[in-house]
């Protein structure tokens, strides 16, 4: 008897619980008020900026205060787009976030994450055409727009000018062909055989060197018109990964591997690129800054990555932070003024630019002159501004298609893939599966 | 007769109201029995039985915690089966690594018990110097050991070159990778060396002193006699080395995104190098708490319940022919 | 064959007998004496040679962690020069102090509740005879040894919707209806203690309640300090849970989830990643060192066969 109760009890207790988890935490926002309430108020807003970044930030969240006053807004930093999914889900999302990962953006969309800006876009009259087009990839997906760019990141070639000069080198490589026998020229080698110095990593998952910035310059198509993923159809998939093994074989992969195991951190100031350790790489347009903090006296030139296409050559590979209203915010329509502000606001973003030193991502804030403060700097953001700059197309699956591409790419650049051909169709497939997984159940 | 009916009456009414007693101190003590056992029990209910139940419900459903669950059958299984590549790759390696762990572990842990067994003095030194790698927390445990291991500037591949032997990229070479896991798990046996070395003194020095009297040397003596003897031990150590090899999850956690070489925050880089890393909890934690791919997830968690179940019965049934065959 | 398992022996002399029974020969007992001699010898070495292996990684640490951050990249391993200052960077660089704190309160509280919510039921699986006991007993051991991650799913969806995701609710709050282990580990040890004691202190007309903390507890408390010693590590070492569930709110982070994310944030720097690993373990060691006798006891009690 007292047994029965017990489980008795116990599926009740289950039944309840079970009830209540299977919904979603689609809680509505707060009121929705329009803007045109001015009750005084304070919204948060998520970031992953810490330390100067942060306080850089901040000001212009005082600046967004003045213009108005009836929004107070508090900054949270350090956080990554992992902890917002989890606040989102959580229940206790902020009102309004800033997203690092652009890969990830288009999954947002695609679950409801961000809230679908399409109508406040339309009737809030932004100016959409003065955001760079090529930021629509990673802030839009499936016709519905969930976030706006802030800032964005843009990726070049940054060289040693003072080993290409040694190397009698004139000018940066404009193909990739160029660029490995660069490299060849600029590698140094130890008594023993291992590399002191190199012209440059070959690796597809070293630092800034991925899938995404380096296939810029290769006019890769990563998605069919069907949504269907192209690395298997696409020959200029082979061919980039085939460039690449030649350069890794050369190189030894050994040998490679433990030459960049020795290497100093990304963001410290043991960075191999700046301590001279390597002489080309890939990199994006926040290197400027870090030089002229960490290593002053380095004499580096910066240009955009070999094209296949030498029309296109002076593009790059855009992508960067975007802004978006979470699901579960309170006050989305403050949330929606500050967001607007961020994005399109010139004098904010031409601030934020010199600040963060990162690139803007609206035409009027490129065309400022007060912003092309050093030569390698400008480079970049001729790069940002180049029609032919790419950004790679968001999916439901999120990060999930470049984690599979870079898996991918450490087995082919160990050797372990036999078949480049069927390896990338493999991918390809694969990728299909966890786009399809990731859309089951999404309302489109 | 009315004394006798009286008499009779009288113990009866002595015995119901003892009865009565009884069954009241009988109703006190199940309730007291219930008390003492509710904390215990609402949590077997809410942290053990729930979610199992809930498991196999979302593992039907597709459920990214934005949205409500949606029914979708064998789907999830069915992605478990064609559609991805990695759980394949995650299921070899978590069985492979178990069934070369554990036994691994527990030779050497028996090696070191037996000897410390029998050294005269100093046992209980060595004895705490055995243990203290094992203090270690695992995320600290694996940072060193990614160091130690680093196959450019790492100490070991410094003797190595010393030595004039090949240097091999560890952590950075799926041929390898297991290899540093392995150590690393062995490096903190200390609590199994101790168990064993408990268990190895307790057995009887007159089972001990009858073999030495037969003639049996050092080696016959363990393999007779101690052996034997510590094996209840011996199976309970090897359950639980299987149960934890199965559900390893923060040392390749810590090594994949250590040693990794992408940059970003995020854990882009979970099995590096190449899968080699990837075990079964990784997939589970990728899928579920990166991707949010909660009924999959699912899916994946009952896999790995199944799969402890199997195997703690298996290891549970020798156990118990082990007690029988010795006579208990 | 019953054995206490509350003291191991550790030093017993074995091969005495035969000098006990004194049935050996002058020149045979020297002869056994110099093989006895040469035994241990081996013995030893054996397990030197084993301890350096074994405690080299840990000596690479510290002399890491006194390293520069360019020093840490070679493979040089003698520190020079020696940097202190780096176990003050370390606070510097990360909210380490916070983190500390972190990391205490949640063992604390955990291990607190752990401890109140298993002894009765250790004590009631071991002390009262009841229907049923033993099937208890052995779904206990189940929970035990059931992999946390088989029941994390729906677990995070329950917690995401109390709205505790991101606090360190979920590491604290199921402690209050037992933890598996320990009730193991407490029955293992209730179980030997005599049920005398308990059958006179009833007689005596006791409560039950009153028994158990009056009578019961203090006989009982080696074994409580034990299982809340591994209560308390384990919860210290902890990383997957509180990545899941702090990993969203860096305010919450333990000292598992600082260390692992040492990379991330601000790029491994060797030499302050070994500085932070030895003041994450400092705590542990010291405590180990002074409750060295609670902690081999819980041990063996653990693995105390049925």
């Amino acid at each position: 008897m007292r047994k029965a109760l017990i489980s008795a009890t116990a599926l009740a207790i289950a039944a309840t619980l079970l009830a209540g988890c299977t919904s979603g935490l689609s809680s509505s926002g707060g009121a929705t008020s329009g803007s045109d309430d001015k009750t005084p108020v304070t919204i948060t807003m998520w970031s992953f900026f810490t330390g100067r970044e942060k306080s850089d930030v901040d000001a212009r969240l005082a600046a967004f205060h003045k213009q108005y006053p009836w929004i107070t807004v508090k900054q949270v930093g350090g956080q990554s787009d992992d902890t917002l999914l989890q606040a989102v889900r959580g229940g206790t999302a902020p009102d309004l976030a800033l997203s690092q990962n652009s890969d990830a953006v288009s999954s947002y969309c695609a679950t409801g994450t961000f809230e679908n800006l399409q109508a406040r876009i339309d009737s809030s009259g932004v100016a959409m055409n003065t955001i760079l087009p090529s930021t629509k990839n990673y802030t839009k997906y499936a016709g519905k727009q969930c976030a706006l760019p802030v800032l964005a990141d843009v990726y070049g070639l940054y060289y040693n000018t003072s080993a290409f000069a040694k190397a009698g080198i004139t000018e940066a490589p404009k193909t990739w062909d160029a660029l490995s026998a660069d490299a060849k020229k600029l590698t140094t080698f130890n008594p023993d055989g291992s590399i002191k110095t190199a012209g440059f990593i070959p690796f597809l998952d070293f630092f800034e060197n991925n899938v995404s910035t380096v296939g810029a310059g290769w006019g890769l198509k990563w998605y069919e018109s069907n949504g269907k993923a192209a690395m298997g159809s696409d020959p200029q998939w082979a061919a980039m990964f085939d460039w690449q093994k030649k350069l890794v074989d050369w190189y030894g992969y050994s040998k490679l591997q433990k030459f960049v195991a020795g290497l100093g951190a990304e963001f410290s100031a043991q960075n191999p690129f700046q301590t001279g350790k390597i002489a080309i790489t890939v990199d994006g347009e926040w290197r400027v800054a870090f030089a002229a903090d960490q290593a002053k006296d380095f004499s580096y030139a910066t240009a955009p990555i070999p094209n296949v296409d030498a029309a296109k050559y002076g593009s790059g590979l855009i992508s960067g932070t975007t802004v978006g209203i979470p699901q579960g915010s309170k006050h989305p329509d403050q949330a929606w003024l500050l967001a607007k502000y961020l994005a399109t606001d010139t004098s904010n973003l031409v601030d934020l630019t010199l600040k963060l030193r990162n690139v803007p991502t609206t035409t009027a804030s490129l065309k400022d002159s007060s912003i092309r403060t050093d030569k390698q700097f400008n480079v970049m953001l001729d790069i940002a501004a180049n029609k032919y700059t790419t950004s790679v197309p968001g999916t439901p699956a999120g990060a999930a298609p470049r984690e599979l591409l870079t898996k991918f790419a450490q087995s082919w650049e160990a050797g372990k893939v036999s078949n480049l051909h069927s390896g990338l169709a493999q991918v390809a497939k694969q990728i299909d599966s966890q786009i399809a997984q990731a859309s089951a159940g999404n309302s489109q | 007769m009315t004394s006798i009916t009286a008499e009779v009456h009288g113990r009866t009414v002595d015995a119901r109201a003892r009865g009565a007693a009884r069954r009241r101190r009988r109703n006190r003590s199940r309730l007291t029995i219930l008390a003492f056992l509710s904390p215990g029990l609402v949590g077997l209910v809410v942290f053990f039985l729930y979610p199992l139940a809930a498991n196999l419900y979302y593992s039907f459903t597709h459920f990214d915690l934005m949205n409500s669950a949606v029914w979708a059958g064998l789907a999830n299984y069915r992605f478990m089966l064609n559609g991805d590549r990695q759980i394949g790759d995650a299921l070899v390696n978590t069985l492979v690594f178990c069934v070369i762990a554990v036994p691994v572990q527990l030779l050497f842990a028996l090696g070191v018990a037996s000897v410390m067994a029998r050294v005269r003095s100093g046992a209980g030194i060595y004895r705490t110097l055995f243990y203290l790698p094992t203090l270690l927390p695992p995320v600290a445990a694996t940072l060193a050991f990614t160091f130690v291991l680093n196959p450019g500037t790492g100490p070991v591949n410094a003797i190595l070159k010393a030595l004039g032997l090949p240097q091999p990229l560890w952590f950075s070479d799926p041929a390898y990778a297991k290899s540093g896991l392995l150590m690393l798990t062995v490096w903190g046996i200390g609590n199994t060396i101790v168990i064993l070395l408990a268990a190895t003194l307790e057995v009887p020095v007159e089972l001990q002193e009858a073999a030495q009297l037969d003639g049996a040397n050092g080696t016959k003596r363990f393999w007779h006699v101690t052996l034997p003897s510590i094996a209840p031990v011996l199976l309970f150590s090897t359950i639980i080395g299987v149960i934890q090899s199965l559900q390893i999850f923060t040392q390749p956690y810590v090594v994949s995104t250590i040693v990794g070489n992408g940059s970003g925050t995020t854990a882009d880089n979970l099995g590096y190098p190449q899968n080699s890393m990837l075990f079964f909890t990784e997939v589970l934690y990728q899928q579920g708490f990166r991707y949010f791919n909660m009924g999959y997830a699912a899916a994946l968690s009952m896999v790995l319940f199944a799969a402890t179940l199997l195997v703690t019965l298996v290891l549970v049934r020798a156990t118990r022919r082990q007690f029988h065959g010795d006579g208990g | 064959m019953t054995h206490n398992v509350i003291e191991t022996r550790v030093s017993s002399p074995r091969s005495q007998n035969e000098y006990e029974r004194g049935t050996v020969s002058k020149s045979n007992r020297r002869r056994n004496r110099r093989r006895d001699f040469l035994e241990g010898v081996a013995r030893h070495s054996i397990l030197i040679v084993v301890l350096i292996f074994f405690l080299a990684p840990m000596l690479f640490i510290i002399l890491t962690s006194v390293m520069s951050n360019s020093q840490a990249l070679t493979s040089e391993l003698w520190p020079n020069p020696i940097e202190w200052s780096n176990f003050g960077d370390v606070f510097d660089a990360v909210p380490l102090v916070r983190y500390f704190f972190n990391t205490i309160l949640i063992a604390v509280l955990f291990t607190l509740f752990c401890l109140v919510s298993s002894v009765p039921v250790a004590y009631a699986l071991a002390k009262f005879r009841f229907k049923g006991r033993n099937a208890l007993f052995v779904v206990f051991i189940a929970a035990m040894m059931l992999p946390p991650q088989v029941t994390v799913v729906p677990l995070y969806v329950l917690y995401a919707h109390l709205g505790w995701t991101g606090t360190p609710l979920p590491l604290v709050v199921p402690a209050l209806f037992g933890d598996a282990f320990t009730i193991f580990l407490l029955r293992q040890f209730f179980v030997s203690i005599p049920q005398s004691y308990i059958e006179a202190a009833r007689l005596d007309g006791a409560s039950e309640l009153r028994l158990l903390w009056s009578v019961f507890i203090p006989m009982v408390k080696p074994a409580i300090a034990a299982a809340g010693l591994f209560a308390f590590f384990y919860t210290w070492n902890d990383f997957f849970n509180p990545l899941l569930y702090v990993g969203s709110n860096p305010d919450w982070y333990t000292l598992s989830i600082a260390l692992s994310q040492f990379r991330s944030v601000h790029a491994v720097q060797w030499n302050l990643a070994m500085a932070a690993t030895i003041l994450f373990v400092l705590p542990v060691v010291v405590l180990f060192f002074f409750a060295q006798r609670s902690f081999v006891r819980g041990i063996a009690l653990s693995g105390v066969k049925e």
